[in-house]
């Protein structure tokens, strides 16, 4: 379906454009959201990633999916976007061993709840931690791509993306202990 | 890592999770965007296109209108016309060409007002 679109754009119909827009508007804000962190940034690099993504189209070669392609476009404005702000990721503390947590501790207390509540702690968990994982876990566990794959998007070498698809993890169980653990104390 | 960090549940945790845009006129700003750029590079390619023949036009008015001083000198001096009376006469035709396109720049700036 993708390359009918693509044909009809490269044809002068710049509105079918609005197909791409309408299907991977969600995928390109998650990423750009894992990045920056805030949405009012993640959607001006969304809309400028699609802008680039409609000029640059006659050099799509269709090597890849045209969303793979979107996706490494999305990823490189984000990060370009990123250091330019100058942010820095406002982490909690690197994580100690000794404070390391039990997943599946934390897995018991959040897989009973409801899915919006679930989502919400996820989407809080992935918010506190080091953009570089976030941006690697979501791409992996959200966005469904192999590691190789995640690697070939971000510029990023294997080891170094299993590296940082590590330390995520341990970051995400981190963070959500730490919320889980906010949350109980504001009920009780 | 410690035991009971299952890779796999927290796959499934996060595979249900996942941002959507939140501001629902994105779509439309977005084709917005396109179309004002695309008229912007049609607007620029016209401008280009014109610059080129207006460039040529200059370059072929020019031409002739260094050459028409001496022609008509010439002409005058053989039909035994003073040269000041074709040098007049030649600068009130330029002054009414100038004038003219003024007065065509002035009536179609008015008529494109009117409509």
């Amino acid at each position: 379906m993708d390359e009918l679109y693509i044909k009809k754009v490269l044809n002068g119909d710049s509105d079918a454009f609005r197909y791409f827009v309408h299907n991977y508007k969600d995928m390109a804000f998650n990423i750009a959201m894992s990045v920056l962190k805030s949405e009012f940034d993640a959607s001006d690099v969304v809309q400028e990633a699609f802008l680039i993504a409609y000029s640059r189209l006659s050099t799509f070669r269709g090597d890849s999916k045209f969303s793979t392609w979107l996706c490494r476009i999305v990823i490189n404005e984000s990060l370009k976007h990123r250091k330019k702000l100058s942010t820095y990721d406002h982490l909690h503390p690197d994580i100690d061993p000794a404070n390391e947590v039990a997943g599946d501790e934390i897995f018991d207390s959040i897989e009973p709840m409801e899915e919006d509540q679930r989502k919400y702690f996820v989407e809080l968990a992935l918010d506190r931690i080091a953009s570089r994982e976030a941006l690697v876990l979501t791409l992996y566990y959200i966005e469904g791509y192999q590691i190789a794959e995640v690697s070939d998007l971000t510029g990023w070498s294997l080891s170094n993306v299993k590296v940082i698809l590590s330390r995520g993890r341990k970051s995400m169980y981190a963070e959500l202990n730490r919320i889980l653990k906010s949350e109980k104390q504001l009920l009780y | 890592m410690t035991m009971g960090n299952d890779p796999d549940r927290l796959g499934r945790l996060m595979s249900g999770a996942g941002r959507k845009m939140p501001f629902l006129g994105f779509e439309d700003e977005v084709m917005k965007e396109i179309e004002a750029r695309n008229a912007m590079s049609r607007l620029m390619k016209m401008e280009i296109r014109l610059s080129r023949i207006f460039f040529i036009a200059g370059l072929v008015i020019g031409g002739v209108v260094l050459s028409v001083p001496g022609l008509s000198f010439r002409f005058a001096e053989e039909n035994g016309i003073p040269p000041w009376t074709a040098l007049i006469m030649i600068a009130l035709l330029l002054v009414l060409l100038l004038f003219s396109e003024k007065l065509a720049r002035v009536t179609s700036l008015r008529n494109s007002n009117h409509q």
